[in-house]
This record gives structure tokens, sequence and C-alpha cells, in this order.
């Protein structure tokens, strides 16, 4: 190692230069674009990602926004009005497909002498406005879908074409602007739909991309220049750190990777982890200073940091890496780029922190570094007297937090993802409450051509449709069989009697015929069923619940769907938004599993081929697991659930706490050996020396990670505040439990080290 | 103007000529060439339809028309053979000035026949590209109209380029350009633009011939760019001036 340090010090400005040329090219390639689309959490391979796509692609397509108006009375000249100019309004914006609104719903009306297929807003006077009323209100297709059954909620529902994820903002814009303009005083406007979710993803991705870092770097810039006392120290650590997010974006950028809500959290995670190591190189180096010179210190430094931090770094790449066997896109390229983004960190601090340093002249604190030594002191002396309290206590806290691990729940509802306080939360609760609810279940059935005019079928579809209705947490079902029954039902002079399915295949193909005639009728067909009807969806909007719910509906609805059907050669499947995010459930929870487990062996065994001993190695699981299980007892005792942001928690936090368990026992092992310390000596020793540091980055690591509290995305906050915790716990790990084991087992471990 | 796809299926009136002269073509020249035009007093056609979707995927209708010219006011029946579920289905169009058209349905499978009421205006052709009022007709003065160009070369032809501007504000397609044949004034193709200036819907006539010596489409197609929607329809059998009974398009004509 010492070679490598006099040719790392004799090649130091040829090793800058190369870090200056790397990072200029890294630069040039950063070109992320933004994606908060389903496409962000699932893989383009995940076959009911496929499956979900095809039924997008067969039946809607789009993305939708939904425009809820809330009045007094809906039914107003004034509301109609403006529905009725925003629906032809919103057709002119760019990229929309369809507008969808009671201005241009067909409203079919049987009369003794034959059928009026009309948009229900086409005779827009004040004399007909209780008309309309009573049609709206009644008509099965348009209540509790288009206008809520006490006619003071309606939806405009704009359709848009797949736009990229970076137009989606845009789009929404205008579409809200043209909302407000015009509007009649006593409405009020609301958003919903997954351009608004998008919309909002896309702002908190920004946010953690732009205004974490302003705050974050500031905070990381005081706390180091309150350690060292020193602008220079200060300003080197601020070109480790750009060097690093350049390298880190760089290369997330080649490997074509999105940003998304959940990625955008990489540029504060790089900066707050790469501080670590350099932080580590100056207090070492000025240790260093004290006795050599500035070439000897940069040796001896580089001597003695190189493999502790890489050790520390690899393991903490490790932790992050582990996400990347996650089913879930987002944390899969969150690990991979975050990993790449620590490794980066810690060749570029190896190299250009050490070099600074030796252009800089000597400065120490010494006073200060004197009352935190005093401090440490007393946690050392706490250790020795009071270790099987701190034992009994921890196995205590092992025992409850364990326990609270069983009563973790899983939550991927996107809508309890924003805190309650938000407008859009608010918005999309509205809309669930008073209107079809945004919970989205699809049944698809598909048989041979023609299946769906056949009279069993549709009257078995229409059965379960029904059957489905009754559900709790239903609240409304959508499939072709209330098309054709309406249109049965009007063609039989409107008699109540007639609203059933037909016996008769041909009359069913010929009333559905008739419906198409009009654009806004295929259209409306097309929607729910394909021109050679072989395939058609149920559509069952539910209300917003809890993720636990949700899967036990949607295993009910399927096993429903296909009891329904079986014998008839229909095959059924279940898509829709709530079911892919009820898939994700389950991937959250391969993921933590799967991850945690990878991370935890990963991570382990660098620490036993580090320690390169079975006794330390065990000794290193002790504090490193105990923050974890705490952390994720924590989440289960006090409800916080596991989404895309917590499940990386466990994962991510492993690798960082085990830093500081690494130096602990680095320094112990060294003390114990090189001055022949008595074990109590060589802890008291270590605790002061490394427990220093150790608080010292983990409070910079606190206090960078609690920033993420400020976000309005749910999971990022708990992401923030629960890695904030773990590292807070991990202190207590490191610096109480870690030394009371050792005191407890020390005959045992001193007599291995001896031998 | 009348809409050239009636025109080239020569299946709708005729309006009586406006004998105005003009020294210099202009736009509501070459839209009054079209509308006196020579169309037959009665026609009988056969119609294959082709309805291509985004995916595709293709249906197929089959249709069987005739239309006769009452003092200037056309009637229309259109009878579906194809496919099967829908054979019989039959429409009975009375043309009225000045107000909706009157409009009836026989659906074999009810036995009944229903008066039917739509906005015909948002209505498609049998749920092709085609628009019913692509069908029926367009009113002369219910657009204003600019010639683009007197001399174009269009499939070779030598042709008028017409822009046709609906006089009705809400209109779907405020703008139609439109290529004209000089030597028979038929349109060969058009482009619909939409609100926001996009061509949404591009009309083709793929064959052309001369029956009985009147022009007629014998092949045409209609694609919707914003749903990625096709009709291609092909005319057969077309018949002019055979003395159709007018009592062939009476109501009780429909059960027939």
């Amino acid at each position: 190692m010492a070679k490598l340090a006099n040719t790392l010090y004799r090649f130091r400005f040829i090793w800058l230069g190369l870090i200056i040329a790397i990072t200029i090219i890294f630069g040039s390639l950063i070109k992320i674009e933004m994606d908060n689309s389903l496409k962000a959490w699932f893989s383009a391979t995940d076959p009911d990602y496929i499956l979900y796509e095809d039924y997008r692609d067969t039946f809607e397509g789009g993305r939708v926004l939904i425009v809820a108006l809330r009045s007094e009375d809906i039914f107003s000249l004034d509301v109609l009005s403006y529905i009725k100019q925003k629906t032809e309004e919103f057709e002119d914006l760019p990229h929309v497909k369809r507008v969808h609104s009671l201005a241009n719903a067909n409203k079919v009306i049987g009369t003794k002498e034959g059928i009026e297929i009309n948009p229900l807003l086409s005779g827009l006077e004040e004399d007909n406005l209780q008309k309309i009323r009573k049609h709206a209100l009644e008509d099965e297709l348009f209540r509790d879908y288009l206008v809520s059954h006490d006619g003071k909620f309606t939806a405009i529902v704009i359709t848009f074409e797949d736009i990229p994820s970076g137009e989606i903002d845009k789009s929404f814009l205008q579409a809200e602007e043209m909302a407000y303009k015009g509007k009649p005083e006593d409405l009020e406007v609301f958003f919903s739909g997954d351009m608004r979710i998008y919309f909002e993803f896309n702002r908190f991705t920004k946010q953690n991309q732009v205004i974490f870092p302003f705050l974050v770097i500031p905070i990381i810039c005081i706390f180091i220049f309150v350690l060292f006392r020193s602008l220079s120290k200060v300003l080197i650590i601020l070109l480790v750190i750009g060097m690093s997010l350049c390298w880190a974006l760089g290369f997330y950028s080649v490997l074509g990777f999105t940003s998304n809500v959940v990625t955008g959290m990489l540029i504060p995670l790089v900066i707050i982890l790469s501080v670590a190591t350099s932080i580590h190189i100056i207090e070492y180096f000025g240790e260093a200073r004290r006795k050599y010179s500035k070439k000897e210190a940069f040796i001896s430094t580089m001597t003695y940091i190189t493999i502790p931090c890489f050790i520390t770094s690899i393991t903490t790449a490790f932790g992050l890496l582990s996400l990347s066997i996650s089913n879930i896109d987002a944390v899969k390229h969150f690990g991979i780029g975050s990993a790449a983004g620590i490794m980066f960190a810690f060749f570029i601090s190896i190299v250009i922190v050490p070099l600074f340093l030796t252009l800089l002249p000597s400065n120490q604190n010494i006073k200060k570094a004197r009352a935190r030594e005093h401090f440490l002191n007393g946690i050392s002396k706490f250790n020795e007297r009071r270790f099987k309290y701190i034992l009994v206590g921890s196995i205590l806290g092992f025992i409850f937090f364990g326990w609270g691990i069983t009563k973790v729940k899983i939550e991927t509802n996107q809508i309890e993802w924003f805190p309650k306080k938000e407008d859009c939360y608010k918005s999309a609760m509205l809309l669930d409450k008073n209107l079809s609810g945004i919970g989205d279940l699809e049944i698809v059935i598909k048989g041979e051509e023609d299946a769906l005019k056949e009279p069993d079928i549709l009257k078995k579809m229409d059965y379960l449709s029904s059957e489905i209705e009754k559900l709790p947490r239903v609240k409304k079902v959508i499939s072709l069989t209330d098309y054709v029954k309406m249109i049965n039902k009007a063609l039989k002079e409107d008699n109540p009697e007639y609203y059933k399915i037909p016996e008769s295949k041909s009359l069913i193909a010929q009333e559905l015929f008739l419906f198409t005639l009009s654009d806004d009728g295929r259209e409306e067909l097309d929607n729910i069923v394909t021109p050679d009807y072989s395939q058609g969806r149920i559509a069952v909007k539910t209300e917003s619940m809890p993720s636990q719910a949700s899967v036990i509906l949607g295993s009910l609805l399927e096993k429903m769907a296909k009891e329904g059907f079986s014998g008839t050669g229909i095959g059924v499947t279940l898509t829709g938004t709530t079911y892919l995010y009820n898939l994700m459930t389950k991937y959250l929870l391969e993921s933590q599993i799967r991850g945690f487990s990878l991370a935890f062996l990963s991570v382990i065994g660098v620490l036993f081929v580090a320690f390169w001993s079975v006794k330390y190695g065990g000794l290193s699981i002790i504090p490193n697991l105990l923050p974890i299980i705490f952390i994720i007892g924590i989440m289960g005792w006090s409800g916080i659930t596991l989404n895309t942001g917590t499940v990386m928690v466990a994962s991510v936090a492993l690798g960082i706490v085990v830093d500081d368990t690494i130096h602990f026992i680095s320094r112990f092992r060294k003390e114990l050996k090189s001055n022949k310390f008595p074990v109590q000596d060589a802890l008291r020793e270590t605790t002061v020396s490394v427990g220093k540091a150790i608080i010292f980055t983990s409070v910079i690591n606190i206090a960078g990670f609690l920033i993420l509290l400020i976000s309005g995305f749910q999971p990022t906050r708990e992401f923030g505040m629960l890695i904030a915790l773990t590292l807070f716990f991990a202190i207590i790990g490191d610096i109480l439990v870690l030394p009371s084991v050792i005191i407890a087992t020390r005959r045992f471990l001193t007599g291995k080290t001896k031998s | 103007m009348r809409h050239y796809l009636l025109c080239f299926l020569s299946l709708i009136f005729l309006l009586t000529s406006l004998e105005i002269g003009f020294s210099q073509p202009t736009g509501l020249w070459v839209a009054q060439k079209i509308e006196e035009r020579e169309k037959g007093n009665d026609t009988s056609l056969k119609m294959d339809m082709a309805l291509i979707d985004k995916k595709g995927r293709e249906r197929q209708r089959k249709l069987f028309i005739i239309r006769k010219d009452f003092k200037g006011k056309d009637k229309l029946l259109l009878r579906f053979t194809y496919p099967k579920d829908i054979n019989g289905t039959s429409f009975l169009v009375w043309e009225q000035k000045g107000r909706d058209n009157e409009r009836f349905l026989y659906l074999p499978a009810l036995g009944r026949i229903r008066r039917i009421a739509t906005r015909e205006k948002d209505e498609n052709f049998a749920g092709t590209d085609f628009s019913y009022e692509d069908i029926s007709g367009r009113k002369l003065e219910d657009y204003t109209y600019k010639l683009i160009e007197e001399e174009i070369i269009c499939e070779e032809k030598n042709c008028y380029l017409l822009a046709s501007y609906p006089k009705e504000k809400d209109s779907r397609y405020p703008k139609i350009l439109s290529w004209i044949r000089k030597d028979s004034f038929v349109t060969i193709k058009a482009h619909y633009y939409n609100k926001k200036g996009e061509v949404e819907k591009t009309y083709r006539v793929l064959k052309l011939g001369k029956i009985d010596g009147i022009w007629t489409a014998l092949g045409l197609s209609m694609e919707n760019h914003k749903t990625s929607h096709k009709t291609f329809i092909k005319v057969k059998e077309v018949q002019y001036n055979i003395g159709i009974p007018s009592r062939r398009f009476e109501r009780r004509e429909l059960k027939r």
C-alpha cells in the first residue's frame, strides 16, 4: 500500500488531470429524460405490464386528465355552457385524442315513433335544463361516472396521446389554464387522473434534483466548516461532490436510465454519501500532519486510509447494488446509479483530497477536539460500567422491534404516496367519494370473433357485472352490456322492462351497429369492445383503498370472472392500473427480502474478508443488524408502510451503517495489537478517536437525509426519515452496543487475538 | 359546393343550377360546376366497404343503395347485406330543405321501423370514416370558397385546388382543400383540416370511370390520421336512369 501511495504522490498531478478529463467527458454525457409513468416502475419485459399495455392499446390508450367540477347545481345554464365550451376547447389542445363529458356523451331516448341518439347537451337552453338533469341522473352510464348522483359533481375526461413524460407538464398546465379561463364564479375545479399524478411526480423529481442539493450542500458545508474550521477543506469537499455527481449522472445517462421520483433521490444521496471518505481522509491527514511533512503525511494517510475507505465504500455500494435485483425498475436504476456514484466518489476522494491537502497550510483545532473527546471518554466509561444493562436493553429492543417487523404493511396505492394535505390527494379523494372512484381494475374477456354479440355471453357478463357491483368498495361497473341494454330499451319505446340483454344475436348486432353510426358512439364502443367483438372489458371502478384490500378484491374478481365464464371458451384476464400497483406489493416484498438478504450477505461477507476473522466478522453483524431491525420494527409499530421509498431503507442503511463498524473494529484491533493495551483501554482509545468521526459523519448524513422530509412525495420523506433514524441507531450500535459486546466477550475475542 | 363524394357516387339530388356566368373561374364557380354535374335521375349500386382499424384489423360491410330525385330533393335507401348479422338492416333518408333530413331505420331482428333522430353532422356513414354529411351532401350556400390554384397537377391530371370554409362556426373541419379534375369536375383528393390546423382526414378517389356517360367514383378511400382508421369503398353494378319506382322509397319498403 505504501508503494501505491508513493506512486500516487509522484504522479499526483497526472492523476488529477485524468480525473478532470473524465469529469469533463462524463459531464458532457449527462442527458437524462424524466419519466414518471408506469414505465418507471415496471420493466418493459414484465408479462403483466405487457398485458396491461396491450389492454391499453386495445381499448383506451393515452394518458387521462380528469377535470372535476363542483357546484351547488351542475345543471345550471352557466355551468353546462361552460362544460360544453370547455369540451370543445380541450379537444383543440395539442396531443388530445378525445374529450368525454356531459357535453358529448350520447343520450339514447326511445319514443313512440322511434329513437333519438344525441349528445346530452345538444339542445342546451334554459327550458331544457330539467330534462337534461333528469336524463343525466337517470342514465346508468352517466350517473356516478360523469355526474354524481346528487348533481353536484361532474367530470370532463380528457384523454391525451401517449405523450413523452417531459411534455406532460406543458399539456397539464395548458389544460389547467384553459379550465380556469371563463369559469363561472361558484364553480370549483379539481384535477386528477394519471396526467395529474405524473405531473406531481415530475414536480417531486425536479425537487429532488434541484431543491435538495441546494439545501443539502450548504448544510454539509456548515458541518464541515464546524469540524475543520477551514474554508479550503470545505471547497475541497465541494469539488469532490461536484465531480462525483458529474461521474454518477454521466454514467447513469450512458446506461440509458430515465429519471423519476425515486431515482431523483440519486443526487442528494450521492452528495451526502460522497462526503464520508473525504472526512476520514482529512481527519487522518490532520493527525499525520502533526507528526510528518506534507509528503509523509500524504503517504501515511494513503497507506492507512485507502483500504478502510475502499471497504466502507464498497459495502455502501453493495448495499445499494442489492437493489438492482428488484423487479421495480425505479428501485433497480436507483441502486445501480447510486452504487456507481459511491465508488466514483471514493476514487475521486482518494486522488483529489490528499493532493489538495498537501497544498494547504496546516490548521488544527485542538480545543474543540478535546471537548468532544471528553464526551466520548464519558461514553466509554459508561460502557465499561453498564455494559450488561446495555446488552439487556439491546436484546429487549431486538425482541420488541423484531415483533414490530411482523406488523409491516405494504402500500402501493399511488395516491397514498401523497401527503394528505396535498391538493392532488384532496382532489383524488373528492373524485373518489363523489364519482366513480379512482381505483381501476379491468377484467378483459377474450373469445372468437363476434363472441361478444352472443346473448349467452352477454348475459353472463351482465350477471357478473351486477354481482361485482354488489361487492364492498366497488363503485361502478361499466361494460358492453350497459350499452346493449340501453339501446334495447330505447328501441322498445323506453320501456324499462326491456332494459335487458335481448335473446337474439342478430338484434344485439343490429342494435350495436346502430350505436356505431356516430363518431362519438363508435368511440364510446371502441373503449369497451374491439371492433370485431372478440374482446371486451368490464371496467370495475373502485374507491381508493389500502393495497392489502385491493389485492384481496383483485383476486376475488379474477375468481368470479373465471367461474362466470367457465365452459364458454371465453378467456379472462385481470389488469388495470390498480392491478399493476397491486402487483407491485408482491414486487416490493420480494425486493425487500431478496434485496436485503443480498445486501446482508455481500456486506457482511466483505467484513469477514476484510477482518479475515470469523469472530470479528460475527461481531460486526450485531451493531449493524440492530439499527435495521429497529427501523423495520418502528415501521411496523408506527404504521409506516413498505413502499417504493421505504423498501430501499434496509439495504441502503446497511451499506452506510456498516462503515462506522469497519472503522471502529479496524481501529480497535490496531490499538489492541500495536499498544498491547488491555481491552478496556483499547476500547476507550477507539471510542474516543473513531467515535468522533463516527458521530460526525453520521450527524452530517442524518442532517442530509432529514432534508428529504420537505419532499411532497411520501416515500421520499419516509426514506429520508427512516435512514436518518437508522443512522442514529447505528451510532448507538457502534459506540454503545458494540463496545458492550466486546467487553462481554473480551476473553473470547482477545484470546483469539493473542493467539 | 356539393360534396365530391356524393357527386362521385351520384347518389344525391341535383340542385337547380344557378345560371351565373363567370368570365374568370372563382371558388364559387368551381363549386357550382361540381353541383351542376350530371348525376342521373336515379341510381342503383352496390358497395363493398373495408373498415381497417389502427391495428390493421379489417371489417367488411356490403350494402345496396338506390336513390331517386324527387323534384330536387333526393330519397335514398341503404340496405346492408353483409355481415350476416346485420343483413337487411336498412335506412331510408328523405332529404328536406331547411331542416334535418327525415330518416327511418329498420332492424330486421326487431321487426319494426323506427324514425331515427341524430345530429347528422356528427354521424359517420355506416360506421365508416366518411361522415354522414359526406354522403348526404353539403349545401352550396353553407360554405364559402376560395380558389387556391387554377392549375395544379394531381394524380397526373390538371386540377383546380379549391378551399371550402363552412359558415357554421363550430364545424369539426373548418377547412377542406379539394383537388378537382378540370375535365370532369370530380374531386379526386381532399384534405380535411381540424381546428388545430392539422390534416385530420384524407379523401382519395382510387378509381374513376364513366358509366352511362356519368363520371362515377368506383373506388374511394378515407383515412383518419388521428385515429389511424381507414375506410376503402368499392362501388359496383352502378346503373343510372333505370326508372326506379317511387314506391321503393316508401317507409314500408324498408321491410322488404
